[in-house]
């Protein structure tokens, strides 16, 4: 096979996004792929690759079976926990452009909210390694038994360390979230959420309350990636893609820098290949497990300056008609948590200019990122060509 | 996760981490040093992690510290720790080895005054006649 230069995304699939969905993780899955083949005009016998971002849903062997593929050219599977989905772009366009595969397909589906992994009801386990002792010998024994708790700690060390006398930046984000989830109208938000609401909804993980918090959700959104020469007008081009890991990746409590993360090394690498900087974006789908996670990307990509997220949070501009629209689906904060799988196929409709009520106008560049695993990220410009 | 009278999570001691276990029995808290860079390691590793020397000897370090970070629960998990909402958990900063940060439990502390910064000292609480936890109270 012959390499191809480019990564383009030629077809998107998502199911709705719900709080029990009444089907398997394996036929969400399935819908939300062969709803991607066919947005990229092709069958399911032509794919060719399968990267699968994360250790929960279905695996490459049950998409497979199930789409009665005959054989795989490419396979891989991520350990990456968020970050997975963006991260399994990187391999896509990998296999692509070096020639490995032609069609790779990127699936995410869960009943992440019906189901029996729910993260805010289990222990964040960890099955490989010493990860396992780790969650439980230095972590559980301690409370920390679920991820709200560990995002906490970062959230009240960096309000320290950035003299925060209150939350109300991070009710900000929850609110510009839940207008555009309204906007978007695919998530679990049915409303626009007010200042007062967040700061008024019941503690959780201390600092965070209700509405800081990712809404578990049931769904799929599936990605198809393919190689070309020359991008043709309108392709949506993989222009930048990169990943970053924290030092003492699985040791959170001790790490040093405490605050530090993958995501600045992922988005100096996206950026670098790419060739453009933060102030060329039109948008930007940052991952948001937690509220708090918004403002301090916003400082790690390189959009605001160290502390100066806030400012920018509290000045609504990342709302839609603001410096750098974030989140416009609404996000895992409003939209539903599918583990950054929708804020890739977010992107892709805003750069088709299909994404609605909450369309940016005249998006030509995105950037995405994934952020999970305690620290994991991976960030990608998406850009229409 | 049935741990027992104490009921919440218990610890699953390891070949590598069964000496801090064991010195907790003694109400004694014992870090990994490293004998040729004297880095203080945590969490339990096979080698130094600054160095690279798999020379370390397990050392005493005062249970003493200072909050970094710390987090009240309020919502049920589903886990016994459910009994004791609202709890802290904190992140502690020992004061004799400042390169470690270590989880731990703080106890006879209102959550409203719990700061970071605050002054913390050890509590060592027989959780079963086998195993012992590190816990925090503020330092009076």
């Amino acid at each position: 096979m012959v390499p191809s230069p480019t990564a383009i995304i030629v077809g998107i699939g998502e199911t709705e996004i719900s709080k029990d969905s009444g089907r398997s993780d394996v036929r969400l899955n399935l819908e939300a792929s062969l709803a991607a083949l066919s947005d990229g005009g092709i069958v399911a016998t032509d794919v060719d690759g399968i990267v699968v971002p994360a250790l929960v849903g279905a695996t490459a062997e049950d998409l497979m079976s199930a789409l009665g593929l005959a054989d795989l050219a490419y396979s891989a599977a991520i350990h990456m926990g968020g970050a997975g989905p963006l991260a399994a772009l990187a391999h896509a366009r990998l296999a692509v452009t070096s020639g490995a595969a032609q069609n790779v397909l990127v699936s995410f589906g869960q009943n992440g909210r019906s189901g029996s992994q729910r993260l805010g009801r289990r222990p964040p386990r960890l099955q490989i390694s010493s990860a396992t002792t780790y969650r439980r010998n230095y972590e559980a024994v301690h409370g920390f038994v679920v991820p709200a708790p560990f995002y906490a700690l970062w959230a009240q060390r960096y309000m320290y360390e950035n003299g925060w006398t209150s939350t109300e930046p991070l009710a900000h984000v929850a609110r510009i979230q839940s207008e555009h989830a309204v906007l978007n109208g695919l998530g679990l938000a049915d409303r626009a959420l007010t200042v007062e609401e967040h700061q008024t909804s019941r503690l959780i993980s201390s600092p965070f309350r209700l509405y800081d918090c990712s809404r578990e959700a049931d769904g799929a959104a599936a990605i198809l990636v393919r190689g070309v020469a020359n991008p043709q007008p309108g392709d949506v081009v993989i222009r930048g893609i990169g990943e970053g890991h924290p030092p003492q990746p699985d040791q959170p409590l001790a790490r040093r820098p405490f605050l530090g993360s993958g995501m600045p090394g992922a988005a100096r690498r996206a950026f670098d290949m790419a060739g453009c900087s933060p102030e060329d974006l039109d948008f930007a789908e940052l991952y948001d497990a937690f509220s708090f996670n918004v403002i301090w990307q916003l400082e790690q990509i390189g959009i605001c300056e160290p502390g100066a997220g806030a400012a920018f949070v509290l000045d609504s501009q990342i709302a839609l008609d603001g410096k750098l629209p974030v989140n416009t689906h609404g996000g895992l904060l409003a939209q539903g948590h599918l583990w950054g799988a929708a804020h890739i196929t977010e992107a892709v409709k805003q750069l088709r200019g299909t994404a609605g009520k909450a369309q940016v106008s005249g998006a030509r560049r995105g950037l995405v990122t994934g952020s999970g695993d305690f620290g994991d990220a991976s960030v990608a410009i998406l850009e229409v060509s | 996760m049935g741990d027992g009278l104490y009921g919440r999570t218990l610890p699953q001691p390891t070949e590598l981490d069964g000496p801090y276990w064991d010195g907790l029995r003694r109400y004694e808290l014992l870090i990994q040093r490293c004998t040729d860079c004297q880095s203080y390691l945590w969490y339990p590793t096979e080698v130094c992690s600054r160095c690279q020397s798999f020379s370390m000897q397990w050392t005493p370090v005062a249970p003493t510290g200072e909050i970094y970070s710390f987090t009240t629960q309020y919502q049920r998990t589903g886990s016994k720790f459910d009994e004791d909402i609202p709890y802290t958990s904190v992140i502690v900063q020992l004061a004799e080895a400042s390169e470690v940060t270590m989880g731990g439990l703080l106890v006879e502390a209102d959550p409203d005054q719990v700061r970071v910064g605050l002054p913390v000292v050890g509590v060592f609480v027989d959780a079963t006649p086998e195993i012992t936890l590190l816990q925090f109270r503020p330092q009076t």
